[in-house]
């Protein structure tokens, strides 16, 4: 429907005006809003409604007395958790595996100065009556479904999203207009920065234009295919029902996300006399007040829900609540001195003065005056740090100063909630997983269970369990023995055997980590999230073996819908990686982690072969480093290269890798003629044998490359290495390859003694990997160059029974003395 | 007299000229509060240097351009560094705008880009400061008239903005001449006497200085000298739509210029920008890793590309643009002195390039002109 300017504009007005009238306030807020919340307060002194109603499903009233209790601290959040048990929602198709009922959680964080939080406080100190309005979570999710969206992976979600506002290409649009960054800048240059000089209603209808313009870019589908509208109806309806329960004196106030609001009077209206309709929620819901952190919140800003920096409206909350007259100058100041202590305190490389601390306030002051705020904003104080206190390039310097301010302006803040909101979720999540893989908690006993992981679901879920219990540091279970997938060792086992016992330092363990989440899974989705981000910043020092590790660990706790992150780590590590050998290593472990399907079920991880893909391509093109590598590294190299063939052979069927590009980087080393370097012909032996054995190479370039490298080169140490290197990767040279031994006999019998012992060990190394009976094929053929058919005794008869039966008793003997001694262990 | 006008000598004429009818207009319909010694108010200088969006200035026909693309935000804290008491200095890549910048902020502030200091291995403090007419000095001895004055001098005393190009290729101990110049804005002559012996600095004075961190041959920077300055960083253009569209724009204004009629296929300039861009960043767009060549890959080099692979398909192909044209040119400019480089152009090639042939006949041509990488 395109409207023209003049009617846009009176539909726009009369919006406006059925926000603000004497029955009924509807107050549109942002969440998380410092500006919304202290005009919310003021407005809710002067007009003293009776009745508060909030945006936030009806079942949460209850949970009112418990927030409003004076030991609850925020941050805090209701946790609230529905299992979708009657199966409504998700059933698997025929040819998938089922993974249980459909879960869902969600949040609803308050902080001091969310407007939520706010109401309620003021509104209970005035005497008001408080209800929450929205549909319960379950039956938002069902509307959700029944509106078209899809539940196919579990999900944890906040209920103050707010997606329709910062999708909207309107906002983006007004956002580039007016010189800013994102759409959090934006509210903030227009809503955070002079809020306090506007009076309530002036604020309120900014606020409501604001978001009507969202509302009128986003299309009907839209908000239809979320469960907005059921949301709508059913907060329409409970307005309604509290309309005429009231006095024509009494007033009504709404507080609900700004999108919402403009559209809820019009709904009341048409809503008439329909009473709200009763629940229809099925399946297990679960809901509690927990504690919650400042990194949480933060983190689930990251999708869409309600403003950035919870540390940095949180002190500038306690200023407005001081009365403060210039709360954001206080704040910026404040800030950049903590800043600059830090900086001093963690003695980086260039420490803040005072003076630059100086410098910045004045530039956010000045920059703040620029950009028409009265006081610096959020970016202002930002981007007074980006000029003054980064002494270098932006992604050089300024990664390590921004990211510490980054995590001074998130805070770190944990929230109490009083003794009466009950056990943690988690501890009953924990009890309730306990329950399904039928452990025995009733004492504290130590039992052993043994796990099918590879036959058996339920079994590989409660390895998961303890693998996840384990990550979290919550004394529970101990892996005595199983597969290793990291390391790639004892992969032969089938079972996992653990021993479990139940003491009152698991459940103080589940609570210390309660407030990274408020189940199980979530607490490890949470902690592993950390721990890559650790990662990340350890920065290039680790090889990407290191993140392929952690994807196997997330892995064996069953994360794998959590691993974006590491996967896409993995790739930046690959991309860095220096090594050859740790290259290899990582395609390696990524093609063992493909393969090994049932216990890590990383079938599941699509990205995985292409993370594969990535690892085998830098292997490749660091490949032709190999010619300089260094002596010490040489087996590793020499066992890197043999174990890439066998990493072909086991791709090749499904044509994930391009063969020709290890081949052609191969082939090329071979070209560089780099004789000088100590390992170039131990390599190139190396490579002689995998391009030979893989028929590449024909006997008589084989021969040529024999006779260049044992013949052509006079340092005997090359020349057996060499010969290594080749036997290393194609050991049926030895006896297959006349040339070879020719050329080799040829060699030896040019050596006086000195030399030849010289380079003996080498030698052994050389021809250690032969089987006796290669060793064997092997002489017969040397002698025949010695124009002999028999090799003659091989075995030593010079010594007699009686002879070695004393010898036996002498080394019992002298093993027993040494026992006694206490040194068996030099007898070995 | 004859009107003698630089716009008509110049190869290129400084931006106070190029842009004189949007600063002339800015000027006169300029309602901020100008700071002393500033030309424009700071909310005009930023229009002049993000356009003012299609929309003509107060009364006069004329629309401000966009000049720079990039991070707005960047702009503000330029213009407010350079209200305040610190110099600013503009770091980043070569090629990624930084001069181009700075001249137009020193344009919109003083109405002037051209006191500039060029910073090289060889300047020397006099050049910085101010030097001597020596015949004149031998003959009057020490007097106003027979002080050379620097650029710098120069800037002081009106109150202008001094550019200070390449600040980091000076040795340290040139560089710290500014440290007192810049902290106390006073610059001393000794050699005269009285009022003549100081030189105070007009309001309106900074200094706006640009530099290479990480190039070769490049100089550190004392911590003193460090806090005299506010950094800030300019970056490549990240938006690869933006950086198609701009490289287009100025690769065919070039081939116009130069009288060649070729066109630029929009699939072709999509092939060297996507290349440039996966380079620079070291990842392509579907999260391939790259190894990133230690040349620098920036817009302008895009452009040089560009032009060169336009001026070959003319001269010695059929006339038309191909993504074997720009395989060809880039190997000039990724190759410049490093071997590796080769090397990792291949991997490029090898990883990136193989598996987009498929996708596009630009692609196809480009991918086939691997066997010129083999040099």
């Amino acid at each position: 429907m395109s409207l023209s300017a003049t009617e846009f504009t009176s539909e726009l007005e009369l919006t406006l005006q059925s926000l603000f009238t004497p029955s009924c306030v509807y107050f549109p807020i942002r969440h998380h809003s410092p500006a919304c919340s202290w005009q919310l307060a003021k407005l809710i002194r002067e007009v003293r409604p009776s009745v508060i109603l909030v945006e936030g499903p009806i079942s949460f009233t209850p949970l009112i007395e418990n927030i409003l209790d004076p030991q609850t601290k925020p941050p805090i959040a209701i946790y609230t958790h529905f299992v979708d048990n009657n199966r409504k929602l998700y059933k698997p198709a025929d040819d998938e595996t089922d993974l249980g009922p459909a879960r869902f959680a969600a949040y609803y964080p308050f902080c001091d100065y969310s407007p939520e939080l706010v109401a309620l406080r003021v509104g209970n100190e005035l005497g008001a009556q408080i209800r929450f309005i929205d549909l319960d979570y379950s039956e938002q999710v069902l509307a959700a479904h029944k509106a078209g969206e899809k539940f196919d992976r579990p999900r944890i979600e906040s209920l103050m999203e707010e997606g329709h506002l910062q999708q909207s290409q309107y906002l983006k649009l007004l956002a580039q207009k007016a010189g800013c960054r994102d759409f959090n800048e934006m509210w903030d240059h227009l809503f955070e920065s002079n809020f306090q000089s506007r009076s309530t209603e002036s604020f309120i209808r900014e606020v409501a234009t604001y978001c009507y313009f969202a509302r009128r870019d986003t299309s009907a589908e839209v908000i239809e295919f979320d469960g907005t509208v059921a949301r709508e109806q059913a907060m329409a309806s409970s307005i309604a029902e509290a309309k005429r329960s009231l006095n024509s004196d009494q007033t009504i106030l709404v507080v609900t996300g700004g999108f919402h609001s403009i559209a809820l009077p019009q709904l009341v209206d048409d809503a008439g006399d329909r009473s709200p309709s009763p629940s229809q929620s099925s399946g297990s819901i679960q809901q509690a007040l927990i504690r919650y952190s400042f990194e949480q919140l933060e983190a689930l800003n990251g999708y869409a829900s309600g403003m950035p920096s919870p540390d940095y409206y949180d002190r500038l909350w306690q200023k407005l609540t001081d009365g403060s007259a210039a709360p954001h100058a206080e704040v910026a100041t404040a800030l950049l001195v903590e800043i600059g202590e830090l900086t001093r305190r963690k003695e980086m490389q260039l420490s803040l003065s005072t003076a630059d601390e100086i410098a910045a306030l004045q530039q956010a002051q000045l920059l703040a005056a620029f950009r028409g705020h009265p006081g610096p904003t959020r970016e202002d104080l930002l981007d007074g740090v980006r000029s003054c206190f980064v002494k270098g390039s932006m992604d050089a310097e300024g990664i390590v100063l921004m990211g510490i301010v980054g995590h001074l302006l998130t805070g770190k803040d944990i929230g109490e909630v009083p003794a009466s909101a009950g056990v943690p979720p988690i501890v009953t999540n924990f009890r309730k997983e306990v329950e399904r893989a039928r452990l025995d908690i009733s004492d504290s006993l130590k039992r052993q269970l043994s796990l099918e992981i590879y036959r058996r679901e339920n079994h590989r879920r409660t390895s998961r369990l303890f693998h996840s219990l384990n990550f979290l540091s919550v004394p529970f279970a101990v892996l005595v023995a199983g597969p290793d997938f990291v390391n790639g060792k004892r992969l032969e086992r089938i079972h996992e055997r653990w021993q479990y016992a139940w003491r009152p330092q698991t459940e103080s363990g589940l609570v210390d980590v309660a407030v990274y989440g408020s189940t199980i899974e979530e607490a490890t989705i949470n902690r592993l999230r950390e721990a890559i981000n650790r990662l990340e910043e350890e920065g290039k020092g680790r090889s990407a073996g290191a993140a392929v590790s952690m994807l196997i660990l997330a892995c064996r706790m069953g994360l794998h819908r959590h691993t974006d992150q590491l996967l896409s780590l993995i790739s930046v590590k690959i991309g860095d990686e220096p090594s050859f050998v740790e290259a290899v290593a990582a395609a390696n472990q990524l093609l063992l982690l493909w393969q090994s399907r049932e216990p890590l079920e990383a079938h599941m991880l699509k990205e995985v072969p292409a993370l594969l893909r990535a690892a085998y391509l830098r292997s490749c093109y660091l490949l032709p480093d190999l010619g300089q590598c260094p002596e010490n590294e040489l087996a590793a190299a020499l066992d890197s290269l043999a174990s890439m063939r066998e990493m072909l052979a086991a791709a090749s069927p499904v044509e994930l890798l391009d063969e020709e590009l290890f081949w052609q980087a191969a082939a090329g080393i071979l070209k560089t003629h780099n004789h000088a370097h100590p390992s170039y012909s131990t390599i190139c032996g190396a490579i002689g044998g995998l391009l030979f054995s893989a028929g590449r190479m024909t006997q008589s370039q084989l021969d040529e490359l024999v006779v260049g490298n044992l013949i052509g080169i006079a340092d005997a140490q090359k020349r057996v290495g060499f010969l290594r290197g080749l036997l290393r990767t194609c050991r049926e040279a030895a006896w297959q390859n006349a040339q070879l031994l020719k050329a080799l006999n040829e060699i030896i019998e040019s050596w006086d003694e000195p030399e030849f012992i010289s380079v003996l060990p080498s030698m052994r190394l050389a021809l250690a990997d032969l089987t006796p009976r290669e060793t064997d094929k092997v002489a017969t053929r040397v002698a025949g160059l010695h124009g002999k058919s028999e090799l003659g005794q091989l075995l030593e008869f010079r010594v007699t029974e009686g002879e070695l039966e004393f010898n036996r008793r002498l080394t019992k003997i002298v093993l027993d003395a040494l026992a006694n001694d206490g040194l068996s262990h030099w007898g070995k | 007299m004859t009107v003698d006008r630089i716009e008509d000598r110049a190869l290129r004429p400084p931006c106070e000229v190029l842009f004189a009818d949007e600063l002339e207009a800015l000027q006169a319909t300029d309602g901020g509060k100008r700071p002393e010694g500033w030309k424009l108010s700071p909310q005009a200088v930023r229009t002049f240097i993000v356009g003012s969006d299609e929309k003509t200035v107060g009364k006069t026909s004329i629309t401000i351009r966009r000049k720079f693309y990039g991070d707005d935000a960047l702009i503000d804290r330029c213009i407010v560094t350079l209200l305040g008491n610190r110099g600013l200095l503009l770091v980043g890549e070569p090629g990624t705008a930084k001069s181009m910048l700075s001249e137009l902020l020193s344009a919109a502030i003083s109405g002037v880009s051209t006191h500039t200091i060029q910073g090289t291995a060889g300047t020397t403090e006099d050049q910085i400061k101010y030097s001597w007419n020596y015949a004149m000095l031998l003959a009057e001895g020490p007097k106003p008239a027979a002080l050379v004055p620097s650029p710098l001098y120069t800037a002081m005393k009106h109150g202008l903005v001094v550019r200070f190009e390449e600040v980091t290729r000076c040795q340290p101990e040139i560089q710290d001449c500014l440290i007192s110049i810049m902290s106390d804005k006073v610059l001393n002559v000794p050699e005269l006497s009285g009022s003549d012996a100081t030189l105070f600095a007009e309001r309106g004075f900074n200094v706006l200085a640009t530099a290479n961190i990480r190039d070769r041959g490049v100089h550190e920077m004392s911590s003193a000298l460090k806090r005299r300055f506010n950094f800030e960083t300019v970056n490549p253009i990240g938006d690869r739509k933006l950086e198609i569209k701009l490289v287009t724009e100025q690769t065919e204004t070039l081939l116009r210029e130069a009288g060649v009629p070729v066109a630029c296929p929009p699939d072709v300039m999509e092939v060297l920008v996507s290349t440039f861009q996966d380079l620079r960043s070291g990842a392509a767009v579907d999260g391939t890793v790259v190894e990133r060549p230690s040349t620098v890959m920036s817009t302008a080099e895009a452009v040089a590309v560009g032009f060169s692979a336009g001026l070959e398909a003319h001269y010695f192909g059929n006339g038309s643009m191909d993504g074997s044209h720009i395989a060809r040119q880039l190997l000039g400019t990724v190759l410049k002195d490093n071997p590796e480089d080769a090397k990792k152009l291949k991997q490029y090639f090898d990883v990136v390039v193989k598996a987009r042939a498929k996708k596009s006949r630009a692609w196809q041509s480009y991918w086939e002109a691997r066997k010129f990488l083999n040099r």
